[in-house]
């Protein structure tokens, strides 16, 4: 079932170290701003020129801990919520994941155990975030993660997707993660991209990492490996995502390699849509 | 009879009324004077950087612009502590404006230079900047300038002596003198302000100025966070838009000690640790991600916004 | 979902974020291995945002601040308030320690005025105390020499010499 979205092309997650590129970059449709970063809706004008320029500008949450037992915090969802009525966005986002557990930070995304238990937790969660953040459509994220729960009753495609159906929430697809996963964990990247619901996709991240020991931290502090971009291709051979965004958050480079990197991006997409519609008229 | 005859409560009354009247009085004295008040495209030129500053804080301002890029593109470097100085650290680049030069020169000087003497030694420099600006109505001209200056504080230092004499007279009587004092505090204020606000800009330039910060709104924030990769031009540029604020990350920082002793200590530090999240980096300060130093997965910092 | 179910999930998730955070060993069923990683990957995550947030405190340290902080998150894990806080709370551990920096003690000075309109410290490298104050734009400081012998240097110079014992040993 495919669902009208807002049109967003090509973007990138906005940091302060990027905003004079970001600025001076015209083929732009959306940048994403990290929630936390924006307390009291104080966003620095650099966001506001973009926003005259026609950019959407999606915010983009960390700390709800959706995924968690704990019911998440009220205040949090309005804060973003307010946020994104200050930056006229079409939508949020978060992500299937919790932060914090037994009174403790985890400082980081850790994946929801796939069972009933966390299915339902997480639901009642989203219904919550939905409800006090209506009329904005609430987008969800698929995280990476070294380790699995060992309990799993379902796949994490099956998993995202009940959640998505019964919270009727959008997904936010990050292909870098999917890839990530199937590095360090094992499966077939397009065959987990098959299987989630793409006709929920609200936009995408591509992101970079580094590999240490064997392991791929998805770091978004180092280039997006060419594997990313090819699945980025695949997908775009099945579906057409409104939009496609680069993360960086660190160790960030000279303009030219961002520059190069988002027009990379916008080629991988390019050929995956000429493949898709090769494919409807032959 | 001479208004210093009035009785005591009169005298009050007629002095409060004159303070009131020439406070707004004198406000709009300069306003009146700080015409052109459009800002019709074709006055409006390219600047460089150093006119940009000079526009925004004089010749103090361009000439710390120009120490500001010489130590960003590692031509001086910041020595010592309290009061902190500046060396010739390597060659001078290519494209040095003649401002740069004379920072150099006076630099030079010594083996080590105090900013003060540098700013002092280059005045006539900076001064220079001021000729396009004034071509296009930007800043006021030395005639008005004066005039705008000084006619309000002279009109102040009438009404502070009136006060004054008016209190010995109060003390030479044995008359209470308390409120008269307390007005007389607060025209001595006012005087002290008239006299620290030098006119510089047209309604023209400030406006102009406005624009000009509004534009260059994303090279403040990655001035602020991610200099190291910016020409000189832009971090002149920056300084001269924003001010110290810019010159917050590596070799800057101790620059901005000696220029600016108050706010931060190098680094957005205090804006980060004051503000309650920071999830991968901060608000204010910049750092607009979140830090994923490896891991999965990014984000979830938990600390979001209280 | 029952009562019971979420009580359970929600220990299962108290299990794991404990023991990422290195104070217990993997719940039952757990790659120990990948679980470690994820915890040593976590460490360098939480430093660097330390290290963005609070630069002085970290520049200072040079080749010491990886142990350091390894050090300082095993005794405390991650405050309410990101990486901001936690830099805070490492900015105070090292203080406890003698170890903080001039640059790190204005810092911290500045973060910890929030409330009041002044604030004093003690600088031991540059023997200044510096005073800060609020400002209608913002907040000014300025220094003065501190003319008396501080305990601190005394405890300094014992630290150094400790140190230097074990180097030589």
């Amino acid at each position: 079932m495919s669902m009208m979205q807002t049109q967003l092309s090509l973007g990138i997650g906005w940091r302060p170290e990027l905003a004079l590129t970001i600025d001076r970059r015209k083929d732009l449709g959306f940048v994403e701003i990290t929630a936390e970063n924006f307390p009291r809706g104080a966003v620095p004008p650099a966001i506001d020129r973009l926003r005259e320029r026609g950019l959407a500008v999606i915010p983009h949450g960390n700390s709800l801990s959706l995924g968690g037992a704990e019911p998440i915090d009220r205040d949090r969802v309005r804060a973003l919520a307010d946020l994104a009525r200050r930056v006229n966005a079409p939508f949020v986002s978060e992500h299937i994941a919790f932060v914090r557990a037994g009174g403790m930070e985890a400082g980081h995304l850790l994946p929801v155990p796939r069972t009933r238990a966390g299915l339902e937790a997480t639901i009642e969660n989203v219904k919550i975030a939905r409800d006090l953040l209506a009329p904005l459509p609430l987008a969800l994220e698929n995280i990476s993660t070294l380790f699995d729960w060992p309990n799993a009753e379902m796949s994490e495609a099956d998993f995202v997707t009940e959640i998505l159906d019964r919270t009727d929430s959008l997904l936010l697809l990050d292909i870098a993660n999917v890839w990530a996963n199937a590095k360090n964990l094992g499966g077939d990247p397009v065959e987990l991209l098959r299987q989630l619901p793409l006709g929920r996709i609200a936009y995408c991240h591509v992101g970079g990492g580094e590999e240490h020991n064997g392991v791929y931290h998805d770091s978004h502090a180092a280039a997006v490996p060419e594997g990313v971009f090819e699945l980025v291709t695949e997908l775009c051979a099945i579906t057409d995502p409104p939009g496609v965004m680069i993360e960086r958050d660190d160790d960030f480079p000279p303009a030219a390699v961002i520059e190069a990197e988002l027009d990379r991006l916008a080629q991988a997409v390019a050929e995956g849509a000429r493949r898709r519609e090769g494919a409807h008229v032959g | 009879m001479s208004i210093l005859d009035l009785r005591g409560p009169e005298f009050l009354k007629l002095y409060a009324f004159l303070l009131l009247a020439l406070v707004p009085a004198g406000i709009l004295f300069r306003w009146l004077l700080s015409g052109p008040y459009d800002d019709h495209p074709s006055h409006q030129p390219e600047l460089d950087p150093l006119e940009v500053a000079y526009l925004g804080g004089g010749g103090s301002a361009a000439t710390e612009a120009a120490i500001a890029s010489l130590v960003h593109d590692e031509t001086l470097t910041v020595r010592g502590s309290h009061p902190r100085r500046l060396k010739i650290a390597g060659r001078l680049p290519n494209a040095i404006t003649p401002l740069g030069n004379a920072v150099c020169a006076s630099v030079a000087l010594d083996d080590e230079q105090g900013i003060d003497r540098v700013r002092k030694g280059v005045a006539d420099e900076a001064a220079k900047l001021e000729r396009r600006l004034a071509e296009y109505q930007l800043v006021l001209d030395p005639m008005r300038r004066t005039v705008a200056h000084v006619v309000p504080i002279v009109l102040f230092i009438g009404l502070f002596i009136l006060g004054v004499t008016k209190i010995g007279i109060g003390i030479s009587r044995g008359r209470p003198f308390g409120y008269l004092l307390a007005l007389t505090a607060v025209a001595l204020a006012v005087l002290i302000y008239f006299a620290c606000e030098v006119p510089h800009r047209t309604r023209r330039g400030t406006r102009f100025l406005k624009r000009l910060k509004s534009e260059h709104a994303a090279l403040h924030s990655t001035a602020k966070t991610a200099p190291s990769q910016l020409p000189a031009d832009d971090i002149a540029l920056a300084y001269g838009l924003y001010g110290a604020d810019v010159l917050s990350m590596g070799p800057l920082a101790k620059l901005q000690q000696a220029m600016r002793p108050r706010d931060s200590e190098g680094g957005g530090s205090s804006s980060c640790s004051s503000s309650s999240s920071s999830c991968g980096g901060s608000s204010s300060c910049g750092g607009g991600g979140s830090s994923c130093g490896g891991g999965a997965g990014c984000g979830g910092c938990g600390g979001g916004s209280s | 979902m029952s009562v019971e179910q979420r009580q359970q999930l929600a220990e299962q998730q108290a299990a794991l974020v404990r023991a990422l955070a290195g104070e217990a060993n993997p719940p039952d069923g757990f790659d120990a291995g990948n679980v470690g990683t994820a915890a040593a990957a976590l460490l360098v995550k939480r430093r660097r945002g330390v290290e963005k947030t609070w630069p002085g405190v970290a520049e200072s340290l040079g080749d010491r601040f990886p142990k350091l902080f390894a050090d300082y998150a095993r005794s405390r894990s991650i405050p309410p308030g990101g990486h901001g806080a936690d830099g805070r709370h490492f900015a105070q551990y090292l203080r406890r320690l003698g170890l903080l920096s001039d640059a790190g003690r204005i810092q911290l000075l500045l973060a910890q005025m929030g409330g009041g309109p002044i604030g004093v410290a003690y600088l031991p490298e540059a023997r200044r105390i510096v005073i800060a104050y609020k400002c209608f734009d913002g907040v000014r400081r300025f220094t003065l020499p501190w003319i008396f012998r501080s305990r601190f240097a005394r405890r300094q110079r014992r630290i150094a010499g400790a140190e230097e014992a074990i180097d030589g040993a």
